[in-house]
């Protein structure tokens, strides 16, 4: 257990932002695993920009990003803006974006279906369909069904379900797994582009590369079934 | 712009279809007994015996009740599945365009149903049974709304996470065991609805037959009809082979190592029937039941998933209803068990001999 308060070290952020109340909050956040593994987090304070948390295979992060995503339960209390994720958990959803290491999605339906699901659900503006699918350039297999596409196909897939709507954060995990190197730098443009007009990111990767492109303002390591600064 | 397929139909495929998928024992049970066992005449007495006696009546919206039930918590584990995340989104829809949604798949879902209350409905109007109308109809107008408001709450919250089941076995679990493990894992409902109606299926055959009226081609015709009940858990060992177990097909397995294995999970996936048919075939005095109708079950089961096998497409339920015209007319015929039990086993033998096959 242990209590982290994270300032932001980013050039790019204004004062304003800078003066502004944290984006993520997370007080008293406990995570059981099926496996008996216990994660726990006294408290936590991210504000705007872009985070990274590191650590090894099988210490939590996918996990613990689908708690913060609003997918599975958890203790504690996690807000996002101010909006907390117990007491109004689909004002705090329409603010994040997700996607997740590994995407599954039901074999039988195309990106277009699963885009259609999630801009509806999102309210994503006129136009922001194609300029993603355009932008990962899943165009051309838009229309096959699900079952028929590689990791990477999947991988991008989730990345433009992510992108959908206004979120405030776009949890990414792992995001640059999987795919080609021209579309790992797209990504990272995509990231840095979003980052600057206000987005903030919550990435995991074991890669470094991509990372290399990306101002990255805050970095974490989750180990020993708690959450602490990189040094 | 891409062209959408409208929402409606991205509900059938993702809601409608598999709920369908699952019950289609239960629904085969029903044509059974609706179709073949009762005449329109009977569902007519049926129908007005129903709304004038209190009691019996009960039945109708206490059925429709645990049907919903039975949906509602169907649909709650199905977007319990890591695939089926992507529509916890959905309750950031509207809550009119959600229960707009919602109610198309509850419609569709409990259609059969509907129609066949609002036929017997018709002699409640008849019999001026008003209160009883009313009754009927304000259940299903309750489960309708409950079921839209709860699949909201549900989707509302963070969803709970599948509890992952290992039996207590600290060997390496034998590859036939999987199968079953998967379903406990992954299709309960459909496992427990499966075995508990064909069961019941198998119990009334064997009353029937008790009753003196009928030889044993009528037994025969119950274990057909049960192997038959077994298609949906059949398709699902097809989907889980050809999806999950993909990897396995690389392994240089021999052919008698591919049939133990097939052969293992479909006894295990049968031990409910099979015990049944061994305890009954014993109690019957006379005949060799007790070996020649688990045989039979096997060996129609078997021959099944050959199809599956050998038909992967759409055609396979052409070919399955050919298929069981086929052993009708055999059991008809009184030819005997021997015969399909050798000739299903032979046909899946050659479906499984393939290096492509698991």
């Amino acid at each position: 257990m242990f209590n982290l308060n994270f300032p932001p070290i980013s050039t790019k952020l204004s004062a304003s932002q800078l003066a502004m109340n944290p984006l993520l909050s997370l007080t008293g956040f406990v995570k059981k695993y099926p496996s008996g593994f216990t994660l726990a987090i006294d408290r936590l304070e991210l504000k705007a920009g872009i985070h990274l948390i590191q650590g090894e295979n099988g210490s939590g992060k996918s996990t613990f990003l689908k708690a913060l995503a609003g997918i599975h339960d958890s203790e504690g209390e996690i807000s996002l803006d101010g909006i907390s994720l117990r007491r109004d958990p689909l004002a705090f959803r329409m603010k994040i974006g997700y996607a997740e290491a590994e995407p599954v999605f039901p074999e039988f339906l195309n990106l277009d279906d699963l885009v259609q699901v999630v801009a509806k659900a999102k309210k994503s503006p006129t136009g922001q369909v194609d300029l993603l699918k355009e932008t990962f350039g899943v165009a051309h297999f838009s229309q096959f069904p699900v079952g028929s596409y590689s990791s990477g196909m999947l991988k991008k897939t989730a990345l433009v379900l992510a992108f959908l709507g206004n979120p405030s954060l776009v949890i990414l995990d792992e995001p640059f797994t999987t795919i080609d190197a021209a579309s790992q730098e797209v990504l990272a443009d995509l990231i840095s582009q979003k980052a600057k007009s206000g987005t903030s990111f919550l990435l995991t990767s074991h890669q470094s590369n991509p990372l290399d492109h990306i101002a990255i303002d805050s970095r974490l390591v989750m180990g020993n079934g708690s959450l602490h600064p990189h040094v | 712009m891409a062209a959408f397929i409208p929402m409606s139909e991205l509900n059938i495929k993702s809601f409608v279809i598999p709920f369908y998928r699952s019950l289609l024992g239960f629904w085969i049970l029903v044509l059974v007994f609706g179709g073949v066992f009762m005449e329109l005449k009977q569902h007519i007495l049926l129908g007005r015996f129903l709304f004038t006696h209190a009691l019996p009546f009960a039945i109708l919206p206490i059925g429709f009740l645990l049907y919903s039930g039975f949906h509602l918590r169907y649909q709650q584990l199905l977007l319990r599945r890591r695939e089926y995340h992507i529509f916890h989104q959905t309750a950031l829809l509207p809550f009119s365009s959600f229960g707009k949604d919602w109610t198309s798949i509850f419609l569709a879902n409990h259609a059969l149903l509907i129609a066949y209350l609002a036929f017997l409905s018709f002699f409640g109007v008849e019999k001026s049974a008003w209160v009883q109308l009313a009754i009927l109809w304000l259940t299903i107008a309750i489960s309708w709304f409950s079921t839209v408001k709860l699949m909201h709450r549900h989707l509302a919250k963070p969803l709970k996470e599948a509890v992952l089941l290992r039996p207590r076995w600290k060997k390496p679990l034998p590859r036939f065991s999987w199968f079953v493990l998967e379903l406990r894992q992954n299709r309960p409902i459909l496992l427990l609805l499966t075995k508990g109606l064909s069961l019941l299926l198998l119990n009334g055959f064997f009353l029937l037959f008790h009753s003196g009226s009928y030889d044993h081609r009528w037994l025969e015709f119950g274990i057909l009809s049960v192997a038959f009940f077994q298609i949906p858990l059949l398709l699902e060992k097809n989907e889980f082979e050809n999806s999950r177990l993909d990897w396995f097909k690389s392994l240089p397995s021999t052919f008698s190592q591919k049939l133990f294995v097939h052969l293992g999970s479909i006894i295990l996936v049968l031990f409910p029937e099979l015990l049944f048919l061994l305890w009954n075939g014993v109690r019957l005095s006379g005949e060799a039941f007790f070996i020649s109708l688990p045989l039979m079950l096997i060996s129609f089961v078997i021959a099944l998933l050959g199809l599956i096998y050998n038909r992967p497409a759409d055609s396979f339920f052409q070919f399955a209803f050919g298929s069981f015209m086929l052993f009708f007319l055999v059991i008809l015929f009184g030819v005997p068990w021997i015969i399909p039990v050798v000739a299903s086993s032979i046909f899946f033998a050659f479906q499984v001999k393939s290096p492509f096959q698991i």
